[in-house]
Order: structure tokens, then sequence, then C-alpha cells
């Protein structure tokens, strides 16, 4: 698809794929991509996200003003020392997931002030100067938030001081310092442990090489030396620490909208491949709205590709949702359509407007016109399942295996999504014989009916074989299954019954009784 | 009757269910005239088949499988020793045109390439498509016509009859003769589930998503020959005995191929051996032979010459000729390596005067065992020695043996596991689980132990095949150095292929195999001792100040039978001499007290699996020590065993005893030694002891004793130590145990340069050598070498200079630029020698780490700043001098501080021990130092806790584990027990400072505690880490 040939079509189904999202090194594309000039445009027609919704916000002392990051550098005009509050929560890095747990901490946070930045992967960073007109003193206000944590029955360890990371330095080493003189900085930060800084493991073992534990015996070594041996984003830390270079940092925006983004190494070519790609992402997209109590009713996916516009994909769903199945089928059914444009190096997820899950938005067959949009197959099995239970209705497709009671199975998807759509039918007794050129070729044919159950039949005079029948053909011998306790041993006839149907009857090995296990057609 | 011409054994791997021995004794107990072992292009079980046959007398074809990539498959059996060396050949040449393991075959490979063997051609199966048939039976029939059949394999598919009906046909019309076979995968049907795994694992998926990979049925067994007579008319049954008679070769033919060059021209090999033994003798006696040596050289020369063995003596001689010329050293062991002729052909240095050796305990006419002679070389020359052999012989007719590598219970629960189902993290789980002391079985504990139930079905029968596929041949890999070499081309006597290193290629057969030929190999073998034994003779030699009459120190002049050495030995000081450095051998010293050469010999024995399981140790002390009289039932015996005080140590003992006491034949004797070697993999001394018994109670002896000689038997299993063996291992001992009572320092050193190797690692050895007055002295880069060295001390007696070698991350490389660098100038400063010897800044850190710059650059951390302002060189710009730096205020390390750098660098320390920094700590919680144990009354409780220098789990031990401590003071040795093990498996696996609570048990010089309770209190180390060394 990187020359002038035609696109192929979608696989039809994916493929196994590695969980981890390596992809084989064989969906690399050799060369840049052109684009053929013959080549219908079949692609989604490109949606533009709905403007943002207003966010529902709790009830800030400062409200954000706009989505675009207040920076904490000095206003026009007066400069202003900031003061940081430090919090970090020890408890979180239990956590399989301390971000999420840190975003309703957030909110709390910025019930004192607008600044509140989030120091990854368990600390808050509060800038308090501004509040300091409502709660008075740094040690008053460093109290007070201090309080809120207690309420809540968190643990933490916070400090205050005149830069972002002499805060962060003091609360991660547990000293509860509240200071508010960028002069005194040195002299409290000299006795912090070096580990405090979470410099990489790296400088810290050069640090401790040279017999340094404490942050004072950094401070005490010549600037030169030091960037030499560090690197020199260690004096710009330590300037920082110091206040003697401004830090400013990014507040914390709440997410009106869920986004995530996946890069990959290799580019990607097969929309199956893509299907699988998502799953993750529609699942922690799934995992944010529960979280939030919240649906979506559409979804963006934008797709990334070496040169050239995004593609982008619009999901609509029929009802406000945060069901991964939901999202998961609808990509299914969208994905099966499209035709890659180019090969894809990252694609991003972007829900629409997160609404509030109402109790009638869940059930998805509410209301009258609410599903006859598209009345696919498809759509016709769902909405059998939902009635009659998922397990009533299914497909069968035929599985490789000796024991023909296994060589069957029942598959949810409908069948033939790439060709002839068999019609699901309801009766698991009777199935359609796969052909069994590829089984036992060269052996016996195999009937078309197969009874649910072998039927015992009465033995014959002889045990050679059962009562009024004639051997016709065999013996197929069978013996296999082992594996799941439900192991065969059998030697297969074609038998008829004087002038009566072809019957397919076996011998047990072990017991020497006869069975009828199906019909010739 | 019936001849099966189509059967793959297990060595088809992942085809082939059964062993080929199974598949021999099953056809021959289904009355079967002969059995044809057919592998998948290869000939790696034919030997095993070829023994087992001759053992049932059953008739063996050998041939393999042959499918070539056009999809053309038929079965070649050989019919002649020439069409033998053709199928190898044709096999050499598909198994190095594949991959490592597989192989590649084309159809024009097999034309002109098959003669003298008869061919059955495989039909492909399914219905038969006529055209594509014709084809390929029009190809085989111009050019194979006249040895060629059609292979009829009825397996009850559901359409037998026509199939043979339409290939009755075929063959009708092509004028090629119908021939049944049975594609024969299993001895029995009931390998059935295994043969389906087998296909699991070969295709990488599990039973149930197999499909139709697997076999339909399990009629692919050897089959009862009522059931072929009604699945087959007779004719067809017929032309099997005619191919099977038709089939003349026996493997037997291919013994006694010896290489010629080994012989002079106008010499036979046994004039040769005569003139280099007589030779020898001159040098070894200058005064003149003694009688009763002259007596036995004869004999043995005798001997030799009957049993036509004199090649394996001359090349042998030969390897060990050229590596005494390159200064390599090497000494010989094995059933034949100490007779006087090996004396003589400096292949050994163990005097015959030193213990009456008996040629014929080693070389028996009767036993028709080829002689067993391994030479160890130093482990780093080796390789020397190997391409010296394929130089002299050729890659066509020199190449290592293969070595089987079997299926283990970790490998089996695995690939089992996996076959059925259970998911990777489960396998894994269960895997994981069985550690390395587990030994040969799967324990139900273990699995319940990772959660889950024996008792599930799904489990159960994961147990099951898991168990019935210990053992099972998996693939083929090199034998460290088991050298088989060819009259002609190697490729004509057995099937060459790929190994995994490039380059390298491995025969088919293992050194069993081999053996079971008689075919000429040699063992050249890697040994870490001698190596350290050499560079101690060159330390010496070099340092100097030995009296001059005492001339160069090597293997034959060091002074024998020293008291004072015998007294170090007694007294266990034996940390690093060979052998008996161990844990358990050093317990054993003190009460075995040896004192001359043969004791050491038995020391060497003694302590091993097969004495300690056969209860063969208290009675030889007991008789040793007086405390019970040496008694013998009869002289037959006291002839055998009194040199041990008639308590069988020695493998060839025991078979000794076989023949003088329960009448076996020497023959039967070897077999029973094979299969004491083998019974725990196999099983199958069963019938052995009902022989002994029987054969002990013919002759008067008490059962009980038949039963001792039996469990001893059992007990020797895969760990028999010949006398042999142990004799040319014991002069190592002396050796090394004479360098460490008068060269400790050299000795030492030596030893450092030779590791890894041994018991110990350099810290221990290190700490012995300063217990001994030896002056170490730290690595510093202005005068270590590599190597450690000697130094002379201003008495005259040797210091050990610690190498560079011991330093952590230090580059070879850049330590020989270093050393080059020091040498044109001496070094002034670090700028000095980071330009000069063109060091990176990893080396220079390593070098500042391991405190090496301490004379450069003063302490540890100085040392690491100025490192770490070391500009990388720019080769284009030269003398490109950093900036001149001041050094700022950095404290001084602090003693701990220093320890841990030592340790983390050089893995060792020359301050003090850590725990001495801890005692107190130690000290508090109760903890004795290790010295003060020894002032406790035997069963009283302690505590007590050192550094994990070492743990042990021999399998012979029944599950106890073996630690050692080390503390400031010294070493304490712990017993724990299965039952406090298993409790306390993770103190007991991940400490590295172990407390202990537990009861001292004092036997004379020897001391141990009996571990109740183990806590792991390595977080007090901080930082240090201190690895210990596992064995097993």
């Amino acid at each position: 698809m990187t020359t002038g040939r035609p696109l192929p079509l979608p696989v039809p189904a994916p493929l196994a794929l590695p969980a981890s999202l390596a992809l084989p090194a064989s969906l690399a594309l050799p060369a840049p991509l052109a684009l053929p000039a013959s080549l219908p445009l079949a692609l989604p027609a490109p949606l533009p996200l709905p403007a943002p919704a207003p966010l529902p916000t709790p009830v800030p002392v400062l409200a954000p003003t706009s989505s675009a990051a207040p920076l904490a550098a000095p206003r026009s005009g007066q400069r202003r020392v900031p003061l940081w509050y430090a919090a970090v929560f020890p408890a979180l890095l239990e956590l399989p997931d301390p971000g999420a747990a840190l975003r309703p901490l957030i909110r709390e946070a910025q019930h004192f002030t607008s600044l509140v930045s989030v120091e990854a992967p368990n600390a808050l960073l509060l800038e308090i100067r501004g509040s300091l007109r409502l709660f008075g003193t740094p040690e008053c206000l460093h109290e007070r938030i201090d309080a809120r944590w207690r309420a809540l029955g968190l643990v933490a360890v916070t400090a205050t001081a005149p830069s972002t990371l002499a805060a962060l330095w003091s609360a991660r080493a547990g000293e509860p310092v509240v200071l508010d003189a960028p002069a005194a900085l040195s002299g409290r930060l000299a006795n912090l442990p070096i580990a405090c800084t979470a410099w990489t493991e790296e400088r810290l073992r050069t640090l401790r090489a040279l017999g340094i534990t404490r942050l004072g015996e950094v401070l005490r070594l010549p600037r030169d030396g030091l960037a030499r041996r560090l690197g020199p984003t260690a004096l710009f830390d330590l300037d920082v620490a110091l206040a003697r270079q401004p830090a400013p940092r990014r507040a914390f925006v709440a997410r009106e909208r869920f986004r995530a983004r996946r890069d990959f190494e290799t580019e990607i070519d097969s929309v199956a491949y893509l299907e699988q790609a998502l799953a993750p992402l529609t699942l922690r997209c799934a995992d944010h709205l529960r979280g939030s109590s919240c649906g979506v009713q559409s979804l963006q996916l934008r797709l990334r590709h070496r040169s050239g516009p995004l593609t982008r994909v619009h999901l609509g769903f029929a009802s406000i949702t945060s069901e991964q199945r939901r999202f998961t089928e609808v990509l299914a059914q969208t994905l099966t359509r499209l035709e890659l444009r180019a090969p894809v190096r990252s694609l991003e997820l972007v829900s629409g407007p997160l609404e509030t899950l109402s109790a009638a938005s869940r059930d998805a067959f509410a209301g009258s016109g609410g599903i006859s949009r598209r009345d696919t197959a498809e759509q016709l099995v769902e909405r059998l399942r939902a009635r009659c239970g998922a397990q009533a209705v299914y497909g069968i497709a035929p599985v490789p295996a000796h024991r023909p009671e296994a060589a069957w199975r029942k598959v949810c998807e409908p069948v033939g999504r790439s060709g002839a759509a068999d019609p699901p039918c309801a009766a698991p007794a009777r199935k359609v014989s796969a052909p069994i050129t590829g089984a036992a070729a060269g052996g016996m044919p195999r009937p078309l009916w197969l009874l649910s159950e072998p039927e015992p039949l009465p033995a014959g005079a002889a045990a050679a074989a059962p009562r009024g029948l004639r051997l016709e053909q065999g013996p197929e011998r069978i013996e296999s299954g082992w594996w799941d306790g439900k192991g065969v041993a059998r030697d297969y006839y074609r038998a008829r019954r004087n002038g009566g149907p072809a019957l397919w009857v076996f011998q047990e090995r072990h017991s020497r009784r006869w069975f009828l296990h199906g019909l010739f057609a | 009757m019936y001849a099966e011409l189509h059967a793959l054994s297990n060595f088809s791997f992942l085809r082939g269910a059964s062993h080929p021995e199974e598949l021999v004794s099953r056809a021959k107990s289904l009355g079967y005239a002969a059995l044809a072992i057919t592998d998948e292009c290869s000939l790696a079980g034919i030997v095993r088949a070829h023994v087992a046959a001759k053992e049932h007398g059953l008739k063996l074809l050998i041939g393999a499988e042959l499918r070539c990539v056009e999809g053309l498959a038929v079965v070649a059996l050989a019919s002649t020793r020439r069409g033998y060396a053709a199928l190898s050949r044709l096999l050499s040449r598909a198994r190095r045109a594949g991959m490592k393991g597989g192989h590649a075959l084309a159809r024009a490979d097999l034309e002109l390439a098959l003669e003298d063997c008869l061919l059955i051609w495989l039909p492909p199966p399914g219905r038969l498509a006529q055209e594509r048939a014709q084809r390929e039976l029009d190809w085989l029939r111009e050019r194979f016509a006249g040895r060629l059949w059609i292979g009829v394999e009825l397996l009850t598919g559901g359409a037998d009859a026509r199939r043979l009906e339409s290939l009755q046909a075929l063959g009708a019309t092509c004028a090629v003769p119908c021939v049944a076979a049975g594609d024969v995968h299993m001895h029995r049907r009931a390998r059935r589930a295994l043969q389906d795994l087998m296909t699991a694992i070969r295709l990488g998926t599990t039973v149930e998503a197999a499909g139709f990979a697997l076999f339909p049925n399990g009629e692919r067994c050897l089959r009862p020959l009522e059931r072929l007579r009604e699945l087959y008319p007779a004719a067809l049954l017929q032309a099997t005995l005619e191919i099977a008679a038709r089939c003349r070769f026996d493997l037997d033919e291919l013994r006694y191929e010896y290489p010629e060059e080994i012989v002079p021209a106008g010499e036979t090999p046994t004039t040769h051996l005569r003139a280099l033994t007589e030779r020898g003798c001159r040098h070894r006696w200058p005064a003149g032979v003694p009688a009763p040596v002259r007596e036995a050289i004869e004999h043995e020369l005798t001997m030799i010459a009957e049993l036509r063995y004199e090649p394996f003596f001359l090349t042998v001689h030969d390897v060990v000729q050229f590596a005494r010329s390159q200064g390599i050293l090497c000494q010989g062991r094995g059933s034949a390596a100490n007779s006087v002729v090996c004396y003589c052909l400096h292949i050994t240095e163990v005097d015959p005067a030193r213990m009456s050796l008996l040629f014929e305990r080693f070389i028996s006419k009767e036993r028709n065992e080829p002689p067993d002679i391994d030479v160890d070389f130093e482990h780093e020359r080796r390789e020397e020695v190997i391409q010296y052999l394929y130089r002299k012989y050729g890659r066509e007719r020199a190449a290592l043996a293969a070595t089987v590598i079997c299926y283990r219970p970790r490998s089996a629960l695995r690939d089992v596991g996996k076959a059925l189902g259970f998911s990777l993290d489960e396998v894994m789980r269960l895997a994981g689980n069985i550690q390395w002391w587990d030994g040969q079985r799967i324990d139900p504990d273990r699995v319940r132990a990772a959660g889950f139930e024996p008792e599930d079905p799904a489990i159960a029968r994961l147990m099951a095949l898991a168990t019935e596929i210990l053992g099972f041949p998996r693939h083929l890999s090199q034998h460290v150095g088991g050298f088989v070499i060819a009259r002609g081309r190697l490729d004509e006597l057995v099937p060459i292929e790929n190994a995994a290193m490039p380059d390298r290629t491995v025969i088919q057969w293992d050194k069993d195999d081999l053996d079971a030929l008689g075919l000429l190999k040699v063992d050249v073998l890697g040994l870490g001792m001698l190596s350290a034994i050499r560079r101690a003779f060159q330390l010496i030699n070099d340092f100097g100040g030995r009296a001059a009459t005492a001339g160069e120190l090597t293997l034959a002049t060091v002074p024998s039978e020293d008291p004072r050495v015998y007294d170090m030995i007694c007294r266990a000081d034996t940390t690093g001499v060979f052998q008996i450095e161990s844990r358990a051998q050093m317990a054993m010293l003190p009460r075995l007290r040896p004192r001359n050469y043969y004791d050491l010999v038995i020391e060497v024995a003694i302590v091993r699996p097969g004495p300690i399981q056969g209860e063969m140790v208290h009675p030889y002390l007991r008789r040793r020590s007086g405390e019970e009289p040496v008694t013998y039932p009869s002289a037959a015996v006291e002839s055998v065993l009194k040199r041990t005080l008639g308590v069988p140590i020695f493998q060839e003992q025991v078979m000794q005893l076989a023949i003088v006491a329960a009448g076996f034949t020497p023959g039967e004797a070897d077999r029973l030694r094979r299969a004491m070697a083998a019974w725990k993999r196999k099983g199958g001394l069963g019938s052995f002891e009902r022989r002994l018994t029987e054969g002990m109670r013919e002759r008067g002896y008490a059962d009980s004793f038949a039963q001792q000689i039996f469990n001893q038997i059992l007990g020797f299993g895969e760990y028999g130590f010949p006398e042999s063996h142990a004799a040319s291992f014991a002069l190592l001992v002396y050796t090394s145990a004479w360098l460490k009572c008068h060269e400790p320092a050299a000795f030492c050193a030596a030893l450092i340069n030779s590791q890894p190797m041994g018991f110990y690692a350099p810290a221990q050895l290190v700490r012995d050598a300063r217990a001994h007055a030896v002056c170490v002295r730290p690595v510093d880069v202005t005068v270590s070498d590599w190597d450690c060295t000697l130094e002379r001390e201003p008495n005259g007696r040797a210091a050990l200079r610690l190498g560079l070698r011991l330093i952590g991350h230090l580059s070879q490389h850049g330590a020989l630029r270093l050393l080059a660098a020091r040498r044109a100038r001496a070094l002034t400063s670090i700028t000095d020698l980071a330009e000069r010897a063109a060091l990176d800044r990893r080396d220079l850190e390593a070098l500042a780490a391991a405190d090496a710059l301490a004379s450069l650059a003063g302490h540890r951390h100085r040392a690491v700043w100025q490192v770490g302002g070391v500009e990388p060189v720019l080769p284009l710009l030269p003398a490109a001098t950093a900036a001149a730096e001041g050094i700022p205020l950095l404290r001084a390390p602090r003693e701990g501080q220093d320890i841990v750098a030592d340790y983390g660098s050089t893995g060792l320390t020359l301050r003090r021990h850590p725990l001495a920094l801890l005692r107190s700590r130690l000290a508090r919680r109760g903890n004795l130092p290790t010295e003060a144990l020894w002032q406790q009354r035997s069963g009283r409780r302690v505590r007590t806790a050192g550094l994990v220098i070492t743990r042990q789990r021999p399998g012979s031990a029944g599950g106890v584990t073996f630690v050692t401590l080390e503390d400031e003071t010294g070493y304490v040795n712990l017993i724990v027990w299965e039952r406090v093990a298993t409790a306390q498996r993770a103190a007991l696996i991940d400490s590295q400072l172990l407390e202990v609570h537990g009861k001292v048990q004092r036997e004379g010089d020897v001391l141990h505690v009996i571990a109740e309770h183990l806590e792991n209190l390595s977080p007090l180390l901080g930082a240090l880490v201190v690895e210990a060394r596992n064995f097993h």
C-alpha cells in the first residue's frame, strides 16, 4: 500500500497480537508513503470537536478563568516572591495509579489557591502567596491546608518555602518547615539528605562516591566542578531551590474531556492491528468515565501519519454511554469501513464533552427510535441477545479437532464478516458438518447431521456389528481428547439398516458398545 | 512374522514418544523379527538401540526417515557398511545445510548418495493424488530400482482398504513391490497422550489448539502381530522380512577404526608404543627400572596389544606431548591412566610405587571396554589443545561428542504446562518453584507451595505427563571436551551437525554412545586447579629464593609425602586446596586424618554422594580408628577390599565384588556399572539385584551382606567415583596442599588469578592467606599488575600484591593500556594516567572506586572527584589539559564507607571485617562471634550471625542445606534440615547477613550449628553487597 497499488481490504479478524503492543517488525513500512492519486477518499468526514463545555468547577477561592495555564511568573509591575506549599502523600505510592488518586486532592487544594501544580507521582505544589490576603500569615495558611488533609484522613508531609524545590525537597525529607525569607534557604537546605532531590540514581551514586550525603556538602562544592560532574541541570535545580532562579510552574487544569494518546515504534498499516492497539485506550476512557460518573455521546479517533493531515474518525453513540463494550463495538464497525490513507504512527482518542450519566441513558434500548438508525444483522443479533440472553444466540464455526463433538464451536460474533454470512441458528443439537477434507484427509466422509449425544445401539449377535446394521465402510479409529477429561477411543463406521439412510456409528474401544452418532443426508 | 521398518524414537525430537530401548524391548516381546530405527534425518538414538538390541537378541536395522523439501519422503536403510557411510554422509550434509537442530534435504541430494541403502517410499498421506504419487515413484524407480519398495502404512484412518488397493495398483503398474510399515512413533499405545503433547510442544501450541496436527489415533505404536495380520495381506508382511534379511550391517563393525598417523612410518602401533614406553622408563628411572615395574610394563603392554588398544595410548600421548611442549599443565585420569605405561608416557604423574596399581582393575580382556583416559588441562588453555586436535586430524576427522540435553523437572513442567494450556504465568510459577536443589523429581509439596492443588485433574495430568517426559532427549548440545577421532571421514562414521557456537560442529552421538561402540575418544577437559598450580609454580620460580638445590618446581619435583603438609590437612586447614576444601571434606579431614598419599585417594573418593548414601563412611572411619575390627566375609572379598579396610569405597571395588562374590562375569559387571550410572534416570536395576543376592547366597554370603552391597550400588548411582580418578585427583590435592603449606602467598595469588574456580571467592582466599601471615597489599595503580603478583618483603618473604583483575567494571583493555603507559614512564597524576593510557570515564571511575588511585590522588573521595573532572581525550586536540581545578574540601571516607566501597568494587577488603563494625549491634541481639562458639558445650542453644559465604544442597544429603557463615573471627557451618529450610526458605535464600538460632554440635575438631530459626539481617549491612556461592 505504499505504492500505487489499491489499498487492500481490511483484514477480517485481528490476528493474535502480543499483549504489549510491540508490533512485529514486519509491520514497518519500507518506503515513504505516496498517496495514490486514483484513490477514492473514503474517509469518514472529519468532525470538528464541539466547543468546550463549561467546566463544572467546585467552589474555588479563585477559579481558573480560562484553560490557558496561568504562570506563576512575576506579574508585570511589582516583583513578588512566590511562596510555595508542598504536600507529599507517601501512601499514594502504594497505589497502582497515584495520579488518579491525586486528582480529587487537586480539587481540594484548589480551595486555597488557583495555582496548584502536580509533581508526579505523589506530590502537589501550591502557590499561596496570593492567598495570604484571605488566609493571613504563611504559618496560618500552611496549618489550614495541613488541617484539610488531616480532616480527609490523609497523611501528608508538607513544607512551605519561597521556592518550589525548597518546599518540595523539605517535604520529601520530612522537614516540616515554614519559611518565607529566601535568604534563610541555604541554611535550611544544607541539612537535607541528597536523596530528597529525587535526582537520577546515577547522579546520586556519583555524589555518594564523593562521600556526600547532605545538600550542604553539595552547595560547598565549586560550581564549575559540580557542573562538570553532575551536569548543568543539577546546578539549575540548586539555583531554583535557593530561589536564585525563577521556576514557573504550570497550573493544573481539570480535564473536561478524556484524551489519551498512544505512539508506536513501528507504523501500523493494518486496520486489524489498529483495533487491537485501541483497546487499552478505550479501556482507559471507560475507566475514566466510570470514575467520574460521566458518559459521552461521541468519541473522536485521531490517527497521525508520518506526513499529511490527521485522519479523524468520528464515533457516535445512540445514547450517552461509558461502556467499553459499546466503544469497541462501534469502533470495530467503523474501522471495518475505514481505509487507511497511510500507515499510522500514533493514535489519540479524544472524547466528546463529558456528560453526567443518567439512569435512563444507561439503557441502550430505551425509547422507541433510539436504535433504528441502521438496523443491521449485527444490531439484530445485539437486540436478540439483549432480549433472550447472550447464550441463546450464537453462530457456529468448524474447529480442527479429531473428536466429532469437539469439531465445531459456538461463536458469539456473527459469522462471516468477510465471507458469506451464515444465518445464526438456534438449535444447538444440530450442526452443519465442517468440510471434512482437511481433517481426516483421505478418510471416510462425515455426516452432515450429528446427534447431540451418541445414542446407544443394541449389540448384534457377533458383537461385530450392531443389530440389524450392515457396516459399509470403516473403521476410522479416533482416539483423542484426553486432555480435557473427555477423551474418546472409538472405531467409526458408515452403516446402513436395510435400505434405510446411511448412518454413522461407532464402537467404543474399551466397552465394545455401539452407538449411533450421525446421519448421512 | 514381521519386521518393523519405519519407527521413530524420541531422538526424532518432539516427534517420537519412546526411548529407542523401549522400542527394541517392545518389538522383541511382541515377537518381531527385526526393528529398524529410522529417526528423522538422524542416527542419534541408534547406538542405544544397538546396545538394547544386542541385549535382547533382536535384529536391529539402521536407517533414517528422509523428507525432502520437495515433499518426497522415504525411509533409507543401510544394508552394508558402505550403505551406512553413505547414509551418514547424506544426513551430515542435510544437517549442516540446516539451522542448528534442523536440516534441509533436497531431492537432488538423494541421487548418487545412497548406494547400498534400501529405500521405502512413503507415499503422501491422505487420498492418493494419483499423478503426484506416480511422479514421485517414477523418479525413485529410475534411481533405486531393485532396492525400492512402496511403504504401505495402514493406520485405521477410515479408508485403509482404498489406500491399500490404490498403492498395490500403483506398485503393479510400476513393478515396485509393496511392503508393510507402521510409521511407529511410540512403543505402546499408552504413550499416545505424550505423543500428542510433543506435537503441541513442537508446534508451540496447546494440545487443544493443535487440532489436526495431532494424530487421530494411537495406531502409530508397535502393534501386535495378530493385529498386523488382520490389516495387511501376507505378502506385504513377508516383504518386511526380505528387506530385513538384506540389511547385513551391524554397528559393531565400526570398532577399531583408529587413526593411522599416530604411528611413524615403519613402525606398528605395538612397536611404537613400546619404544615410547622404554624411552619414558629411562627418564623415570634413570638408575634402572625396578624388577616389579619391569614386570608390570611387560604385562600391560601384552594386554594392550591383545586388545589392540595401542592407538588410545598413542593418541593421548600425542596430545599430552603437545601440551607439555606448550607449557600447558595437564594430567590424565581414568581407568587406563593409572598404569605404569601412562606414567612412562608422562600422561600422569602418579608414581606406581606410591600405590599398588592393579592394571587389571582398569582394563580387562573380558570386559571388552575401551580404556578410559581423560586428560585435564589448564582450564584457560584447553582451547589451544582443541585447536591442535583440529589441526592435526582435520575437521573432517575430529569433532566433539554431543551431549544429549534431556528434559529435567523445570523444563518438563514448563513445556508440558504450556502445551496443556496453562497460562505462562502459571507455568512460570510452577517451574520457578522447582529450585536447583529439588533433585530429579517433581515434588507434590512444591506444587502445592506454588499455589496449585496436586489432586486437581488438570494438575495431576500435568504432573503425570511431566514425569513421563523427564529424561526425554530434547536436543543435542556439545560435550565439554569429548573428542572423537576417526580413521577416515568422520561423517561416514556418524552424522555431524551444527552446534550452537558458530563454526563448531558436533556429532550425533554422546560419550556413552562412543563408549558403547568402543570408538576412540579422548576427553580434553579443563581443570581450574591445573591453571592455578601452573601459575603458582611460575610465581615461585620467578620469585626465586628457593634453595638452589631444589631446582625448578614442577609437578614432578614437588617433594612428596611431606609430614607438615599432612599435619595441615589433618587440621582441615585446607581453604583453596583442590577437592578437600569443601565444607563436607573439611569436616571429614580431622576424622580421617590422612597421613599418606593413598589416604588422600580415599579421602577424595569417600566424601562423595555415592559412599555417603551407601553408608560406607562411618564403617570405614570406625575401622580406621580401631573402634571396629576389620573383618572380611571371605578371602575373596578380602582381596578386593583389603586396601579400604573391608569397606567398598570405589566403583571398581563394587564391580569386583559382583564378580568374586556373586559370580558375575566381567561383562555383566560392566553392564552393572552402566546401569548404575543410569538407574536414577531409567531404573532397571531390579534384575541385577536378584542376580546379586542369589549369586551371593549361593556362595554362602549372608543376605544382609548382599543387601548392603546392593544398597551401595544404588548409592553410587551416578556419583560413583572410580579409584583411578581419585588417584589422579589425590596427586593434585597433595600438590596444592603442599603449595598452600609452603608457598601461601604464591598459592593465594595463583588461585585468584585463575578465578572463577573452586569453592571460595577471593575474599575468603585473601582472608585465609592473611591468617597464615601472608602480607597482602592493596590494589594500587602505580604498582599492581593485571594479575596478583608477589613482592619482596623486607625480611625476604613473599608478599601478595592484589591485581587490577579484582576491580569490578575495569576493562581488561583499559588495564593493559594503563600497564603499558606505566612501563613507559611512572604515572604522576590522574590526568597523566587518563591521558597516556587513554582511559575512559568508566575505567577511571572503576579505579577510583577500588581505591587504587590512592597514591596519585589521596583518599577515595578525592580520587572520585578528580576522576570526575577528567575530560574525554579528543584525538584531534591532544594535550587539551582540563583547566586546572582546585580540589574542594571533601571528607575522608569513614571506615564503614571504605569497607562498603571495597566490597562493591573488589569483593573484598583489607580493612576490618564488616561485621567488626556491627559487632556491638549483633551482641545486643545476643549473637556470639563464631570464635566464641568453640567455648560452648555441644547441645547448647546459641545465636550467631555472619555473612553467607556458601550455600550447598548436595543431592545425597537428604534435603539438608549446608550454609557457611563468616564473621570477623572465623567461619561457622550451619546444618539446615529440610523442615527448617522449607519453613524459612526466604531467609535461607535471600540473606546476605544471616542470623541463626540453633544448637551447637561438636564432634572432636568439627563444629556445626544446627539451625532452628533463621533471620535475615541483611538490612544492617546497608549498601554492602556480598555474593554467596551456591553449590549443589
